[in-house]
């Protein structure tokens, strides 16, 4: 048994996302959002004018005639008169021209306003999607500054007798297959994991009296809830990583058979039972998951459960935006296929037995 | 080596800094207040042309057709065209007749065409002094092969 080493990777999401690269970007994105608000600017700018002129053709009809100053080119006025005060040479545009009077004038000009409000509304909207790409770029900076971490970990099977030991091979989703292999990175994380391996054990006791007391879908609302809290989550995942690593342990070998095993179930999506199972929903998966736990009540089904919990909180943090969905019911699937040693491993070993 | 070397890359950094931040706003700036000029020199050969074809047919009305805003033209009457009223500067209008108002115009004309002289004097000045420091980069950058 390979004690404390470590299958899977931390990737920090300054790597993923690096903060200079979002930085910039957050700087383009509130560029063009300046740009757009001075041409929102403009569009207003004309609109207004249109309305005052509206209310000027109304108006001059009242008189015969108004003094006024001509102007001539752009430097010299002559006194003189507005004279035919009901007619108004419109320009249509494209050099067309029409003579109008002041009511129709104030239609067409009313005409143009709306033209003018719908462009005003499509800036506006604009606007407001890229202020949301804004934020979003802003919230990912200070989260990849803050150093928060994606862990990823192979899927290990995990045989009947889960010694607690310190190997690094829990139960959780794999969405990165190639990093398998990667030991290097992982072992930077063995300090942390042994750190969170204690913590891991006070919740699985908290949620083996959870799932005894209450029904599932209010312990799948607890985790729900307990989401949105990602600075704490991250370093709980950690904890709990690492408590469900030293929780859930499976020899060596068993690690590669499982992530081939592993590999065969991303082949094959929809062969097994369990598979099918991951077709459902999130929360289907896991209420089956735990109600398979409640039956079987072994102290794997506590730890099972918690790293259901775990993943259930994980899969609803931040990650989930990461992983694909389809790796997270296959993760539920593989945890519960492993946390069951009864009925699922004997399926587990046809699957074995069919490579 | 290449301590130097470093040393003369910052200040090739800094003589480019300076072209980009300094010189060349500085030039656009130049160029758009000579283009100003010009318009207003435009602007007041056009005037000075139009009183000459007044004062030629010797017209003493005049039906214009005035832009309200937003390209809306509606007729207008001019029954005296003898006074006319120049912009001066300063928002300053001045009643003219026809000659006084050409000569107005000549003078004016001749004023800004100083201006433009100005603006021209400070455009190549500016334009010299970043020719000079691009040469100066050139400088730095060639001799480190050397």
């Amino acid at each position: 048994m390979t004690g404390g080493e470590v299958k899977g990777t931390v990737t920090p999401f300054d790597s993923v996302y690096s903060p200079a690269a979002v930085r910039e970007a957050a700087a383009k994105v509130h560029d063009s959002i300046a740009d757009h608000q001075k041409d929102l600017a403009r569009v207003q700018g004309f609109f207004s004018d249109n309305t005052n002129l509206i209310n000027l053709v109304q108006r001059l009809p009242d008189e015969l005639s108004h003094d006024i100053m001509v102007p001539f080119g752009g430097a010299a006025f002559f006194p003189g008169k507005l004279i035919h005060t009901n007619e108004f040479l419109v320009l249509l545009g494209e050099g067309y021209y029409a003579d109008r009077t002041a009511r129709q004038t104030v239609e067409i000009l009313k005409r143009r306003g709306k033209s003018l409000e719908s462009q005003v509304e499509s800036l506006k909207a604009k606007m407001m999607n890229l202020e949301a790409e804004a934020r979003f770029f802003d919230s990912t900076a200070t989260d990849a500054a803050e150093g928060l971490v994606e862990i990823m970990e192979d899927y290990v099977e995990e045989p009947n007798k889960c010694k607690p030991e310190s190997s690094m091979t829990p139960g959780l989703p794999d969405s990165n297959v190639a990093s398998i292999s990667d030991n290097a990175r992982t072992s930077t994380a063995d300090d942390e994991y042994a750190q969170i391996m204690a913590m891991l054990d006070e919740r699985e006791k908290e949620e083996l009296d959870h799932e005894n007391a209450s029904d599932t879908n209010k312990e799948l609302g607890e985790f729900e809830t307990e989401a949105p809290a990602e600075d704490d989550s991250s370093s709980d995942e950690e904890e709990i990583v690492e408590a469900a690593t030293r929780s859930s342990t499976s020899p060596h070998s068993l690690n590669n058979k499982g992530n081939e095993i592993f590999q065969n179930k991303l082949e094959n999506p929809l062969q097994d039972s369990n598979h099918e199972k991951s077709g459902k929903p999130i929360g289907g998966n896991l209420q089956q998951y735990v109600v398979e736990q409640s039956q079987n009540s072994s102290g794997n089904a506590g730890k099972q459960t918690s790293q259901t919990g775990f993943s259930a909180r994980r899969s609803f943090t931040g990650s989930i935006i990461e992983h694909d969905d389809a790796n997270l019911p296959k993760s539920s699937s593989n945890q519960s296929t492993t946390s069951n040693p009864a009925k699922p491993v004997s399926r587990f070993k046809m699957q074995k037995g069919n490579r | 080596m290449a301590e130097s070397s470093e040393l003369r890359r910052q200040k090739v950094k800094k003589f480019e800094d300076f072209v980009e931040g300094r010189l060349k706003p500085d030039l656009v700036n130049a160029i758009a207040q000579r283009d100003k000029v010009f318009e207003q020199q435009k602007i007041f050969s056009d005037l000075k042309r139009n009183i000459q074809v007044l004062e030629k047919s010797g017209a003493t009305s005049l039906r214009t057709r005035v832009n309200l805003g937003s390209e809306v033209y509606m007729q207008a009457d001019v029954p005296d065209t003898r006074r006319v009223f120049v912009d001066i500067g300063l928002g300053f209008h001045v009643e003219f007749t026809w000659s006084e108002a050409l000569d107005f115009i000549s003078v004016r004309e001749a004023r800004l065409a100083r201006q433009v002289e100005e603006y021209t004097h400070l455009i190549a000045n500016i334009k010299a002094q970043i020719k000079l420091v691009l040469e100066g980069i050139r400088e730095l950058l060639q001799l480190p092969p050397e």
